[in-house]
């Protein structure tokens, strides 16, 4: 049997030595994903949940291997700075593990070094480093023509089907085609639902070995509670997060949500605080450890915090939005209560959300004219172009230009290619197909999405039925909830606090250090901006159409032609409590032909509540289309470009306040920083009733 | 072209191909061609296949080449799985192809010309229907006044209304000229790369071509091939073989690589007839290559002529099926070139 395995009691050894359990025993299925590897008897699939023990899987077989003298395994992971748990678990079993990421770049040529000398046993890279050169060519090299075992981690993304779109796996799917049939391969995934089993048995090869462990999670008390209004939703997480079990984690959809989300539960003294993909790496660890330890009652997260993370006495799941979809969900509130009794995995939802997720949506592919003006600029250019030569071509923003290359670059043959840091127009026209496949994917995360609010609106008790049905598993058995329902209710003294604290919730205005690749044609600005020329850090009032000002701002400009009295007050308070120094002298404002008196009536009652002169110091010469029309710096500036003049006797040589209504891009408050400081001005201090959200 | 490669070309690559996926080659200990060679003659001998050393339990099999490769060897390289894949990956990813020798699309040309010898692999690019479609070969110096390089498009040209496809180096000077001749009038035109494929692809003068269809590019090179001179002159018989028909536009006197492939086809490989241009100055290169048997180009004067020539089927052509009263007096008969005024009207109908 099993155990008659000439590895087997090696195998078990290396279990024991990596658990740190002398009596630890395989878990149903382990031994024989093993066995299968070491045996080389084709291609792997393991769907299995997180903490099932995938790695110890990997590890053990790629142990095996190397013993036996075969070649280093290569692990291609989305979330590497997530497996430090495992790491420690293979360095405990012997195995050396190296892990190459794009925040490590200073250990590529040491780890290179040691795998050139044969002492790496399994290097773990992320699927954006395959399309690197500069990982090519100094560390995948040296591995490339010994790779023993390949070893694709959360394979799901592999299939259109699977969730949470990444365009990186295009090209492992593509290396996983093109690997001779011979070569050791494990794919594994903790969701799995038919169609995404059947994509990669369709990439994998038909010969494929699948194990598929169950789905349902008997400790986890699911509920959804509908709450419209975002600033009720904010008010629920402060009453009732002290009633929830243990520490946990709070899902947002985005940044801005997290960060805000943790400082209002902060200022209500709960312990928690945000986690996301822009923190460090060393602040991200440290907040995994103090969640780990208990030391926080909850992080308030993106997705960022995620595959990978295993708190098995993880009490709850929080999520401030509904997710795109079941899968996303699936993972995200799985992570609670793995080796509890009970845990609570709930769900707010409401107005809003749907458009985040259909903002999601729609952002993951570029608009086929954008594609188009794209691929007619290379085709033009006959020597390639570089990013700032398209930027300079098409009217794009740089995020939208590098996304839509790098999906065209994912393409197999791709429509462009590059050489050093210019791109060019390949022999390969772009496929119709392209674009059949984008309305694909976009359809089925469509259904995701209406999947996910027929799930909010299940009764309470029956949704993991629904979510185990959603995966293509076996429902049949699942268990009644263990937990009674969290009440509904906010207080209306929380309500109101949460509007009072967003009011209060200023955000900085940081300045522009450079103009964008110019130079531009009328004022001839290029290069960095000197800090003489600079603005300085500012504020906005509010964001555009939030719970806080936000609403007001947008009735006083698109309503009323007039911001109240109300928008003074919260202004000059904002001010008051920011303290610009050196303290301005006095206050002037970016005019428009469009709304000549909106912007100043509101700066001259402003600089009267601050006890300030208001000046007339800039004009504007040329009506221009809005800046919101304009999509990237260079087409900004130069939409600016010669429209605004200093009248030159009006400027005061003491510290200024520049008054205007919106901002975004930045670039009028660089451009009036700019010339005020030119005409002689000391500081100029921007300061914006709103800003919208398209900043680059 | 994005069929998936058989076992015996992935077996071929592995065991052969540098599969360089960076500036910088890989240090493998790939198979020599004569290693190669005698692997694949045992394969042969011993009712195998190449692509069976990929199979499960191929490891007795390759056990059994130890005399001739150490096993060892061969298992290192058939490990190289991941770098195979990668390759591929970035060849696919610039529409770059890859034939093996027992490939259906491979050239039969080249089987039939060079049998054991012939390139294991070719690397491509454009369409592979073309490779069968022999035609003109052109050849010639890279550095050409402007009459000669005028007179080559013109060559290029009538090829293209005469259904002749144009074989070329896709060197400088001539060959490209030949090419982009033939091209720019609505044919077809192979070209044969020794080096830089990879790079080569994305060069403006070929992409539209690529792109519709009417031109193939191949090296028997890995495509990140750097340039090497000897690479240059490695390739030059197999622009004759993919031909019926070769043209040497200008060339050294016993320098050179146009000279040195002329005089290897006419002395030692003949595989098509070779012509050379009749140039209005005597040049000492091509009159020595007529004296080592190259015949000089009659100027054919309708595009029916051309194609005739080329596909040597022509009344006198050195090398027609049917010729009862063809040799030697063929020269006296044929017409006089017609002044050019008319010959490009003849070719413009």
């Amino acid at each position: 049997m099993v155990t008659a395995h000439p590895l087997h009691a090696r195998a078990l050894d290396l279990l024991c030595a990596g658990t740190g359990n002398p009596n630890a025993t395989f878990r149903d299925g382990q031994w024989d994903a093993i066995r299968h590897l070491a045996d080389g008897d084709g291609r792997l699939l393991v769907v299995q949940k997180t903490g099932w023990g995938k790695s110890f899987v990997y590890f053990i077989a790629t142990k095996l291997l190397r013993e036996a003298g075969n070649g280093p395994t290569l692990l291609i992971s989305p979330l590497l700075a997530l497996m430090r748990n495992q790491i420690e678990a293979a360095s405990r079993m012997g195995v050396v593990a190296e892990t190459i990421n794009s925040t490590n770049q200073d250990d590529w040529h040491p780890v290179a070094e040691r795998v050139r000398r044969h002492e790496v046993d399994i290097l773990l890279i992320s699927p954006e480093r395959l399309a690197n050169a500069e990982f090519q060519a100094t560390v995948l090299d040296t591995i490339a023509s010994r790779v023993g075992m390949v070893v694709i981690d959360e394979a799901h993304c592999i299939s259109d089907w699977g969730h949470d779109f990444r365009p990186q796996y295009r090209q492992v799917e593509r290396l996983l085609r093109r690997l001779p049939a011979q070569s050791r391969l494990l794919a594994t995934t903790a969701t799995a639902n038919d169609r995404v089993i059947a994509d990669l048995r369709e990439v994998l090869g038909h010969d494929l070995t699948i194990t598929r462990g169950d789905l349902a999670r008997p400790s986890l008390t699911l509920q959804a509670i509908s709450i419209p209004n975002r600033a009720n939703r904010l008010a629920w997480l402060a009453d009732h997060l002290g009633d929830l079990p243990g520490s946990g984690i709070i899902y947002a959809l985005t940044k801005s949500d997290a960060y805000r989300i943790a400082i209002w539960l902060r200022s209500k003294g709960h312990a928690v605080d945000a986690y996301t993909g822009g923190d460090e790496n060393d602040r991200r660890i440290a907040l995994e450890q103090a969640l780990l330890e208990n030391h926080v009652k909850a992080l308030v997260a993106t997705s960022a915090l995620g595959m990978g993370f295993d708190k098995p006495d993880l009490g709850f799941v929080v999520h401030f939005q509904v997710p795109g979809s079941v899968v996303t969900y699936y993972q995200q509130v799985g992570r609670a209560g793995r080796a509890l009794d009970d845990a609570y995995g709930i769900l707010l939802h409401g107005r809003g959300d749907t458009d985040i997720t259909t903002w999601f949506i729609n952002a993951a592919f570029p608009a086929r004219k954008d594609v188009e003006g794209i691929l007619e600029a290379l085709r033009n250019a006959t020597g390639g172009a570089s990013i700032p030569d398209l930027e300079r071509l098409v009217n794009l923003g740089r995020g939208r230009i590098n996304h839509a290359l790098l999906l065209l670059g994912l393409e197999s043959p791709s429509p462009i290619a590059k050489e050093g840091s210019r791109y060019f127009l390949s022999p390969a026209p772009l496929p119709e197909a392209f674009w059949d496949r984008v309305k694909r994917i976009t359809d089925i995360r469509e259904a995701e999405q209406a999947q996910m609010q027929a799930y909010a609106t299940l009764p309470f008790g029956d949704h993991m039925r629904f979510l185990i049905d959603a995966l293509d598993g076996d429902a049949s058995d699942v268990p009644p909830t263990r937990l009674p329902p969290m009440p509904e209710t906010v207080s209306e003294t929380t309500v109101r606090e949460v509007v009072t604290f967003l009011r209060r919730t200023h955000l900085p205005i940081e300045p522009r250090r450079q103009w964008p690749a110019g130079p531009s044609p009328a004022w001839g600005l290029k290069g960095n901006i000197p800090d003489r020329y600079r603005a300085e850090e500012g504020r906005a009032l509010s964001l555009w159409g939030d719970a806080g000002w936000g609403d007001t701002v947008r009735r006083g400009k698109y309503e009323a032609d007039e911001f109240g009295n109300d928008l003074v007050e919260a202004c000059a308070g904002m001010i008051r409590e920011w303290r610009p120094t050196p303290a301005p002298t006095w206050v002037t404002y970016i005019p428009s032909l469009r709304h000549p008196s909106l912007v100043p009536s509101f700066a001259r009652r402003l600089a009267t509540a601050l006890g300030l002169p208001c000046i007339d110091a800039i004009t504007k010469t040329v009506d221009r289309p809005e800046q919101k029309h304009m999509s990237n710096s260079a087409q900004q500036l130069l939409n600016l470009d010669g429209s605004l003049e200093v009248n030159q006797r009006a400027v005061q040589s003491g510290p200024v306040i520049l008054v205007d209504d919106m901002v975004d891009s930045r670039w009028t408050f660089t451009v009036g920083a700019w010339l005020l400081r030119s005409s002689g001005s000391a500081e100029v201090f921007p300061v914006a009733l709103s800003q919208t959200g398209s900043d680059e | 072209m994005t069929t998936a490669v058989s076992p015996d070309t992935q077996a071929t690559l592995l065991l052969t191909a540098p599969l360089t996926t960076t500036a910088k080659a890989p240090a493998d200990s790939l198979l020599k061609p004569p290693e190669f060679r005698k692997v694949q003659a045992r394969v042969a001998d011993s009712g195998h296949a190449i692509g069976d050393f990929l199979g499960r339990d191929a490891s007795p099999l390759i056990d059994a080449y130890d005399d001739l490769v150490p096993a060892s060897r061969l298992h290192d390289l058939l490990g190289r799985g991941f770098r195979l894949a990668q390759a591929l990956d970035q060849w696919a990813a610039r529409s770059i192809w890859v034939l093996g020798v027992t490939d259906e699309a491979y050239p039969s040309r080249l089987r039939t010309h060079f049998g054991n010898d012939a390139p294991p692999l070719l690397y491509g690019c454009g369409n592979p229907d073309l490779l069968e479609a022999g035609g003109l070969a052109v050849v010639g110096s890279r550095d050409c006044d402007e009459d000669t390089l005028a007179w080559t498009t013109e060559v290029g040209r009538r090829a293209a209304r005469s259904r002749c496809q144009i074989v070329s180096g896709g060197a400088r000077g001539v060959d490209i000229t030949a090419m982009a001749g033939a091209l720019d009038a609505g044919g077809t035109a192979c070209g044969v790369l020794s080096d830089t494929l990879f790079r080569d692809v994305l060069d403006v003068t070929y992409r539209d071509y690529l792109q519709n269809d009417t031109l193939v590019l191949i090296s028997p090179n890995d495509p990140r091939q750097r340039f090497f001179t000897s690479l240059r002159m490695q390739r030059n018989k197999y622009v004759y073989a993919l031909s019926d028909t070769a043209l040497v536009v200008a060339t050294g006197l016993k320098q050179g690589g146009t000279w040195a492939g002329a005089d290897e086809q006419l002395r030692r490989l003949r595989h098509v007839p070779v012509y050379v241009r009749v140039p209005p100055q005597p040049s000492p290169g091509l009159s020595a290559l007529e004296r080592l048997g190259a015949h000089p180009w009659p100027e054919p004067a309708t595009p029916v002529e051309f194609a005739r020539l080329v596909r040597n089927t022509a009344p006198g052509s050195p090398n027609a099926p049917e010729t009862p009263t063809a040799s030697g007096n063929a020269p006296d008969e044929a017409p006089a070139t017609p002044p050019a005024a008319v010959q490009r009207s003849l070719f413009d109908l």
